[in-house]
């Protein structure tokens, strides 16, 4: 019996790409989503080459108090003399370290909860599920709030209490992923080869459920970022009261907003342009991981 | 050119703007539909004849989709380049559309009432109370039983054969002269099919609607159409009366649409004759004949030239484009001859019989 | 019937509970998609099961590859009850009952490459070593006319038709028995459904396998199978060898089926007698009395309402060799 071999194809040349190659080929064509990459690379770098680029110590009093903006003290100085340029470069290292952080923690709790729930369901799930219902009915912040009252402030607390807060969202998302990926054909084919339970999870259902996830997680390091901000701003940032943390930093500005409102501006400024950037890259990403949006 | 020519259609070009850049939807389409004619269009998904229609009616999806050239003319009048305001006064008084799915053109949190009186009265300054009478009268015409208790109904209450008489009653509500109808069968069984199908015929023929008739079903074209367009890649590649396309097919892939499918009357177990490979990729432009690639009875000439649809005998008379006695019309170099039709492949030809 | 029987069917059935209640949920009804259903499937035979939407034919399929477990009846195949089976012995019996999808599109998994899909199956039940299955993959490729290098690459970087091929070939990756194809063409445009069509054919006749071909389309069926089963309302009113039941229907409703088959054929189409049924199919939670087809059937009203139609359902009952009807009247059609 001879077999028709299918026409010789053109794309057999092409070279192979995978949904993440397209999906990174289409980010790159995004222009709101490569604003949004530079305001995160600007804000990373900063981050990173603190140390490095800092003309002065943060801690250290390199003035006189409240200078104006000038070459030696670019954003100026605050009331006890220190350059805010250096303070908003090592703020941004709190900031991403503190985020990042808590971001990849409440993407483990509310991930692990999350494809349990929605992996094997029955008992389990709806006991999950409760217990996120319960998180959810409280706002974050207050959350938050509470958690760092309960265990005291400093970095790890702060990183724990924002944690604690965005896991039960990444939960119910995942969860809501993987149910609809349950009756989906490729699952149903893979139970009738005689695959296992975790290997369908695995291997079928976990690695398609992860874009909203990947999205919501860019979309929450924005929120994060506030939220940072504005418990340092209420008094629950960082123990030392001298840390250079963008909220704690508004607060003592905010005194000065008449007499010298570029160090709000400058530090406002450092968290509008770090938490409008994830956010641009979390709509740039929605769109590039499902093309089904587009048009 | 026929004087009943009611729609007439000219060189029609529609390109989608993508971000992989622009799609060829629509290559140059004409063609003529004249008063009381059913038009067939047949063809696979992709090959623009849905991209058409919406074109004609000015729908093509904003801002992607946009007609680059040639023209639309409903009796005389121009609607290519007619506002919107003015587009939707045609949409629904003169040329109506059914598609695949009713419930993407039905609002699922209206009554059929309201939706159906709404349409009326946004074309006819009548009272509520006619429009509703019309309502009625138009749900019986459509075979709704008890069509005034149904009236109440939302759309998701009405199966989906229900459903799509629906739409042809809001469709046929303001005696359009033009019907257009997208695949109106393709979600329904087939004894859902023929009721519909039945309808169609009968009340497109009392009130003489011109119906352009868009299916991939061939077996439903046979039945239900006067003439057939076939179109391939954005383009009509072959056209004639209904019983013309059937009895002597001439285009390969016309050839092959026929020969591809099983049929109940057919023997079994034999072997089809399927296309092989796919359709072409509509971002590239297109050179030479579309169906190149696919083309059992291709030649050197087909690679580089694009044939133009002229008469299948090579007669020097004058074309006609609509109505019973539409002239066969074939874009092809090398057309199918009739005893390869049975074989649906090429069979060696002497030298000097091939025209 | 021809050879020995592969795969018997007998009176299964298949129930879907409706449920409510916001705290506590009961049952408050049941939709019976499939309602007493009995066949069989011979080796190297192709049952062809035809019906409209909701008549459960999906359901039957997914009874036998187990995606669903039956709420009563046999599925007796080659020895084995696959409506009971559980863990190892239900295990090893998946080897042999593979299944290929309508959706080419939703049955690929979007994140493996075709090689990782094919090579699954090898994988679950640990069968020969790494590059034995590496080099299955290559001749399950060929196999179905793809080129091999293909297995490099992702779904979407196929047509439906070539996506098709590729879930046949996953079908047959365990070298099953019995090949359960669910609408394998109704998603694919006209001309590729011979492409997948004629793949079918011949891959049956070099593999000696035994597919349930359930499809919409009876001109398909009618093309493929031997013999052909015609489901309603979750029962089968029909079996009969395909040419016979194209040429003889007994069962009013087949062949008001038949009659409704568009033809691509002028001059037959204009010639043809339709049956046009009247009204929708019933809800399969709220099936008529007696017989399934009563409320539809043109037959019923020919005879002046039978009282039979209404109280008794008809059983399904042999008017000749190989052709069974459930109907109160064979011979007055």
């Amino acid at each position: 019996m001879m077999f028709r071999a299918a026409p010789v194809d053109p794309q057999i040349a092409r070279s192979s790409r995978g949904l993440w190659g397209d999906a990174a080929r289409r980010l790159r064509r995004n222009r709101p989503a490569l604003v949004g990459l530079f305001c995160i690379a600007l804000f990373a770098l900063a981050a990173v080459l603190a140390p490095f680029i800092s003309p002065f110590d943060p801690y250290e009093m390199n003035g006189s108090s409240l200078d104006a903006p000038s070459l030696t003290h670019l954003f100026g100085t605050d009331l006890l003399g220190r350059d805010i340029f250096s303070r908003v470069l090592y703020g941004a290292q709190i900031s991403l370290f503190v985020g990042v952080g808590a971001v990849v923690l409440a993407l483990i709790i509310g991930g692990v909860l999350g494809a349990i729930a929605g992996g094997f369901g029955g008992r389990i799930d709806g006991v999950i599920m409760r217990a996120t219902d319960v998180f959810l009915s409280i706002p974050s912040i207050l959350l938050a709030i509470g958690i760092v009252t309960a265990l005291g402030r400093g970095m790890v607390q702060l990183m724990f209490a924002i944690a604690v807060s965005y896991a039960p969202t990444f939960a119910r998302l995942l969860r809501g992923s993987l149910l609809a990926l349950r009756e989906a054909d490729y699952v149903v084919a893979a139970r009738t080869i005689g695959a296992s339970r975790v290997r369908i999870l695995v291997r079928h259902m976990l690695p398609n459920a992860l874009t909203p996830l990947i999205v919501q997680a860019t979309l929450v390091l924005a929120t994060a970022i506030i939220d940072i901000a504005g418990l340092g701003f209420l008094g629950l940032g960082p123990a030392d009261p001298r840390t250079p943390e963008w909220g704690t930093m508004l607060v003592d500005a905010r005194r000065f907003m008449q007499t010298a409102p570029h160090i709000v501006v400058f530090i406002g400024g450092a968290i509008v342009i770090s938490a409008i950037g994830f956010n641009l890259l979390g709509d740039g990403l929605r769109e590039s991981l499902d093309p089904k949006l587009k048009r | 050119m026929s004087e009943q020519s009611l729609l007439e259609v000219r060189d029609l070009v529609v390109r989608f703007r993508t971000h992989d850049g622009a799609v060829h939807a629509v290559n140059g389409v004409s063609f003529d539909l004249a008063k009381g004619e059913t038009l067939g269009v047949a063809g696979e998904s992709g090959c623009g004849k849905s991209v058409t229609n919406l074109a004609i009616v000015g729908l093509l999806p904003k801002p992607a989709g946009r007609v680059e050239g040639g023209s639309v003319k409903l009796e005389g009048r121009e609607l290519t380049t007619l506002k919107e305001e003015e587009l939707r006064q045609v949409r629904g008084s003169e040329i109506a559309m059914i598609f695949q799915d009713p419930m993407t053109s039905l609002n699922p949190v209206l009554r059929i009432e309201e939706q159906l009186i709404e349409t009326i009265q946004a074309h006819r300054e009548v009272t509520k109370e006619t429009a509703r009478a019309r309502a009625i009268d138009l749900l019986a015409a459509v075979g709704v039983a008890n069509p005034e208790s149904r009236l109440r109904s939302y759309p998701h209450e009405f199966s989906g054969g229900m459903r799509q008489r629906v739409m042809i009653a809001m469709a046929l509500a303001l005696e359009p002269r033009v019907l257009i109808a997208d695949e109106p069968t393709t979600a329904l069984d087939v004894t859902i099919q023929a009721q519909v199908l039945d309808l169609l015929r009968r009340l497109t023929e009392e009130r003489g609607t011109a119906t352009i008739l868009v299916t991939h079903d061939l077996g439903v074209l046979a039945g239900m159409a006067d003439r057939i367009n076939v179109m391939y890649a954005g383009a009509v590649i072959e056209s004639g009366t209904t019983d013309d396309l059937f009895a002597n097919p001439r285009h390969p892939y016309t050839v092959g649409l026929l020969r591809s499918i099983p049929r109940l009357d057919g023997e079994t177990g034999g072997k089809l004759v399927p296309i092989e490979g796919r359709p072409p990729d509509l971002l590239e432009t297109p050179t030479g004949c579309s169906f190149y690639a696919r083309c059992a009875w291709r030649t050197d000439r087909c690679a580089t030239e694009t044939p133009v649809l002229a008469p299948i005998d090579g007669g020097t008379g004058a074309i006609v484009t609509s109505g019973p006695t539409a002239t066969h019309v074939a874009a092809c170099f090398n057309p199918v001859a009739p005893e390869e039709v049975a074989e649906g492949r090429p069979l060696p030809r002497a030298e000097g019989v091939r025209r | 019937m021809s050879g020995q029987p592969l795969l018997t069917v007998k009176e299964l059935a298949v129930r879907f509970p409706i449920r409510e209640g916001l705290v506590r949920e009961r049952t408050v009804a049941e939709v019976r998609a499939v309602d007493g259903v009995s066949f069989e499937v011979a080796k190297g035979e192709i049952l062809g099961l035809v019906g409209e939407s909701g008549c459960g034919k999906s359901t039957v399929a997914r009874a036998i590859t187990r995606v669903v477990k039956p709420n009563a009846g046999t599925i007796d195949f080659d020895g084995h009850d696959l409506a009971t089976a559980e863990g190892r012995e239900l295990h090893d019996l998946r080897r042999r009952v593979q299944m290929i999808f309508q959706d080419p599109y939703a049955s690929l998994n979007p994140r493996m490459t075709v090689g990782a899909i094919l090579r699954e199956p090898a994988d679950i039940y640990n069968v020969g070593s790494g590059a034995e299955r590496s080099a299955r993959v290559t001749e399950l490729l060929e196999l179905v006319g793809l080129d091999p290098r293909f297995a490099e690459r992702y779904p979407h970087e196929f047509s439906g038709g070539q996506r098709q091929r590729i879930g046949v070939a996953r079908a047959l990756a365990l070298n099953p028995d019995l090949v359960v194809a669910d609408e394998p063409v109704s998603a694919l445009d006209v001309s590729v459904q011979a492409q997948i069509l004629n793949l079918l054919g011949e891959l049956r006749q070099r593999l000696g396998l035994a597919y349930l071909f359930i499809a919409h389309d009876l001109s398909v069926v009618r093309h493929i199978s031997d013999r052909t089963a015609v489901m309603y309302l979750g029962k089968i009113v029909e079996v009969a060898p395909s040419a016979e039941l194209n040429s003889a229907p007994v069962h009013p409703y087949s062949i008001a089926l038949l009659s409704a088959v568009p033809i691509p054929d002028p001059a037959i189409e204009k010639r043809r007698k339709r049956i046009i049924l009247k009204g929708d199919v019933p809800s399969p939670s709220n099936p008529p009395s007696g017989c399934a087809f009563q409320t539809r059937c043109w037959l019923k009203e020919k005879l002046g309402n039978p009282e039979r139609c209404t109280t008794e359902a008809p059983q399904l009952s042999e008017v000749s060799s190989g052709h069974q009807v459930a109907c109160h009247f064979p011979d007055k059609a």
